[in-house]
C-alpha cells in the first residue's frame, strides 16, 4: 500500500477538506472541558492533537502532549445511542416512528478498535436489518482513522486483531510519528481522491521505516501473550468453575460501567413513557452487569453478579463468535479503563488461561 | 414536596385527573378522608403517633408509596441510631425533656406494608410525574434499577472518580437521581441509597477502601451511607470493618 507524508497540519488541512468536500458533519474525539468526549466537531480547533492520555486500570488523565488514544465514549454513542426513542402511539392507536437518520456523517480521527466495533454491529444489526441502526450507518460518508503508534497502558488490539494499524473497512488512515511526520494512507478511492485534494508527497524509504518501527513496537505492546483461541477455549472450559468466577469478579459492584462504555455492549431495555396524549416507546441502553438485566417476570435467571460478570467475557470471547463468526471484544481496553475498582479484563482472561489452557 | 408540585404542573392535564384531598402545604386541613386512592408517604417515622397515623392511613389507602430517602431507607435522622437518644436531644434542643421521640428511626415499610418506594433526597419529580400519569391509566412504571454510572453514560458526562480522582459513590448507589453532582463535576453522595443487590461487606469494604485511596476517609463513608442507606446499610454494618 502507497504511503504519504505529511505534518500535524495536515491533519487539519484533510479535516477541513474532507468536511468541504463531503459536505458532512464531523464527528470524532474532541476536547470538552478537561477531558475528551466523543461528538460532533465543529472546528479543528478541538481536534485532540495537543493531547495525551495517560490510562490505566480505573484510571484516566487528560495532558498535554502527543499521545491521544481514545475515551469513554465512542463511535457507538453515535450509531447506536443510549437512548432512542422508537414510536408513539396516540389515542387512536396510530404509530408514528420517528425519522433517525442523520445528516451525512464523517467519522474522524477514530481509532482501528472503533472500526473494527463498527464491522461488529454492522454484523449483528445488518444481518437482522434494524432499521435504527441501519439508517444511521448509511449516513456515514467517509471513515478517516488515526492509528495507533502510542497505544494506551490496558490496550490489547493486536491479539484481538483489530489494531494498533488500521487493515480494513476505513477511507483513509494516518498515523503521528512525531510532529513533523505524519504517515497517510488511503483505503479507498475517495482515501485516494483526498490525499490528492490534500496533495500529500509519497513517503520517503526512511519515512516509512520510521514508522514501521514504531508499529512493530506498538503491535508488541498491545499483545497479551495468549492466542485468541487459547482464550476461547480455556473460557468454554471454565464456565462450570464457580470458585473461579467469583474470585475474578470479587471487586465488582455490578456498576456496569464496563458494559456502558464498550464500543460493541448492545444490550437494551425498552421503556414506554407517556407524553402528553401520547405513549412513548423508547429503547435504553442496559448493561448486563446491572441487577436489571435476567430479571424477568417469574424471577431472575442471573442473580449472583458472578454469573453477569461471566457472561459479560463469555458473550465477548465465545458467544458473538457463534453468532456473528467475529470477537466482540475489539481490545480497546475501555471497560478496564472506566471501572472504577480498576478490574482488569486482561487479568481475567489471563487468570483463566493459565488455569484451563491445554 | 416540591418535587410533587413540579410533577403536577409538570402537565396541564394531569390535575384534572386528581382530587387532593389531605396535602398539609397546599390544601386546607380538611376532615379525614374515607378512602384513598393513591397515598405518597413522606418522611420517616420516629415517634410513636406517627406510626399509629401511618397506620390509619394505610387501612383507607389502596395503593401506598414511600416517598424520598427518609421514607425509603430512614434519612439523615438515622445518624442518631447507635447513641444514647437524651444526649442527642440535648445537643439538638435547650429543653429536650419536652422532646419525645424513639431512639430508632423506622422507614415507612417497617411500620406498614407499602406498595411502591421512590427514592431520592428529594426525589426526581420526573419520577412522580410518571407515577401520577400511569396511575390513571391504570398502569405503573417499571423500575429498572441499575448504578448511577449508566445514567452518568447517558447523559455523555465523563467519569469523575475515573478521569478526576474524585471520591464517588455512584457506583453502588441507586440510579433514578439523572446523575445530578456528577453533572456538575461532583461526586455522587448517595441520596438515592445503597443498592440493596449485587452488595456483599466484602464489597463494601473494597469499594470503601478505593474512596479512602482517593482521599473519603472510612468515617465520612459510613455516615454517608448511614445518613441516606439507613435500611439497606444495616444490613452490612454488623460486619463492616470491625
Amino acid at each position: 500500500m502507497q504511503l504519504y507524508r505529511g505534518g500535524i497540519e495536515d491533519i487539519i488541512n484533510i479535516y477541513n477538506i474532507v468536511k468541504e468536500f463531503l459536505k458532512a458533519d464531523v464527528y470524532g474525539y474532541k476536547r470538552y472541558g478537561n477531558s475528551l468526549v466523543f461528538d460532533f466537531i465543529e472546528s479543528s480547533s478541538e481536534l485532540p492533537i495537543d493531547v495525551h492520555v495517560v490510562q490505566r486500570p480505573g484510571f484516566y488523565r487528560v495532558s498535554r502532549g502527543f499521545g491521544f488514544i481514545h475515551s469513554s465514549h465512542s463511535p457507538k454513542n453515535l450509531l447506536y445511542p443510549f437512548k432512542q426513542e422508537l414510536f408513539r402511539v396516540d389515542q387512536e392507536l396510530n404509530i408514528k416512528t420517528l425519522e433517525n437518520s442523520l445528516k451525512p456523517v464523517i467519522l474522524f480521527g477514530i481509532k482501528p478498535c472503533d472500526v473494527a466495533a463498527i464491522n461488529v454491529f454492522d454484523k449483528l444489526f445488518g444481518n437482522n436489518f434494524n432499521p435504527y441502526y441501519l439508517n444511521r450507518r448509511r449516513s456515514v460518508v467517509g471513515i478517516v482513522v488515526e492509528e495507533c503508534l502510542n497505544p494506551g497502558e490496558t490496550c490489547f488490539c493486536s491479539t484481538m486483531g483489530t489494531g494498533p494499524d488500521a487493515r480494513n473497512g476505513f477511507d483513509l488512515a494516518f498515523a503521528k510519528v512525531d510532529r513533523d511526520l505524519v504517515i497517510f494512507k488511503a483505503g479507498s478511492s475517495l482515501g485516494e481522491k483526498i490525499v490528492a485534494k490534500a496533495n500529500l508527497q509519497k513517503a520517503s524509504d526512511d519515512d516509512v521505516k520510521r514508522y514501521e518501527i514504531l508499529l512493530e513496537e506498538a503491535k508488541r505492546k498491545t499483545n497479551l501473550g495468549i492466542g485468541v483461541e487459547d482464550i476461547q477455549t480455556s473460557l468454554e472450559k471454565s464456565i462450570t468453575d464457580v470458585e473461579l468466577w467469583r474470585k475474578v469478579s470479587e471487586k465488582c459492584v455490578g456498576c456496569a460501567n464496563c458494559n456502558m462504555v464498550c464500543p460493541t455492549c448492545f444490550c437494551s431495555e425498552i421503556v414506554d413513557d407517556v407524553v402528553g396524549d401520547e405513549a412513548v416507546r423508547i429503547m435504553q441502553l442496559i448493561g448486563c452487569l446491572s441487577y436489571t438485566y435476567g430479571l424477568v417476570a417469574g424471577g431472575h435467571f442471573r442473580k449472583e453478579l458472578y454469573t453477569r460478570y461471566r457472561h459479560f467475557i463469555l458473550h465477548k470471547f465465545v458467544f458473538y463468535p457463534k453468532q456473528i463468526d467475529l470477537f466482540g471484544c475489539v481490545g480497546c481496553g475501555r471497560c478496564t479503563v472506566w471501572c472504577p475498582v480498576g478490574i482488569d479484563i486482561r487479568e481475567t482472561v489471563k487468570t483463566v488461561a493459565s488455569r484451563y489452557r491445554g | 414536596m416540591n418535587q410533587v408540585v413540579r410533577a403536577l404542573a409538570s402537565e396541564e392535564k394531569l390535575l384534572n385527573f386528581y382530587n387532593i384531598v389531605l396535602f398539609d402545604e397546599i390544601t386546607e386541613r380538611l376532615e379525614m378522608p374515607k378512602k384513598i386512592d393513591l397515598l405518597l408517604i413522606e418522611g420517616s417515622t420516629v415517634t410513636r403517633e406517627q406510626e399509629e397515623v401511618v397506620k390509619k392511613f394505610r387501612e383507607i389507602s389502596d395503593f401506598v408509596v414511600a416517598m424520598g430517602t427518609c421514607a425509603v431507607q430512614g434519612g439523615v435522622q438515622a445518624l442518631r441510631i447507635g447513641d444514647d437518644i437524651e444526649k442527642v436531644k440535648a445537643y439538638v434542643y435547650p429543653n429536650p425533656e419536652h422532646i419525645d421521640v424513639n431512639k430508632d428511626v423506622k422507614p415507612v415499610d417497617n411500620v406498614i406494608s407499602v406498595d411502591m418506594f421512590i427514592p431520592g433526597c428529594p426525589v426526581n419529580h420526573e419520577a412522580i410525574a410518571s407515577l401520577l400519569k400511569k396511575f390513571v391509566s391504570e398502569g405503573l412504571p417499571i423500575a429498572i434499577p441499575e448504578s448511577v454510572c449508566s445514567e452518568c453514560k447517558r447523559k455523555g458526562i465523563v467519569c469523575v472518580m475515573v478521569a478526576y480522582g474524585i471520591p464517588c459513590l455512584g457506583p453502588i448507589t441507586i440510579s433514578g437521581c439523572g446523575a445530578i453532582c456528577p453533572s456538575f463535576g461532583r461526586g455522587c453522595y448517595g441520596c438515592f441509597g445503597l443498592k440493596d443487590f449485587d452488595l456483599d461487606n466484602s464489597k463494601l469494604k473494597m469499594f470503601a477502601q478505593q474512596l479512602k485511596d482517593l482521599g473519603m476517609d472510612n468515617d465520612r463513608f459510613e455516615q454517608t451511607v448511614k445518613a441516606y442507606s439507613w435500611k439497606t446499610w444495616s444490613k452490612y454494618q454488623n460486619v463492616y470493618h470491625r
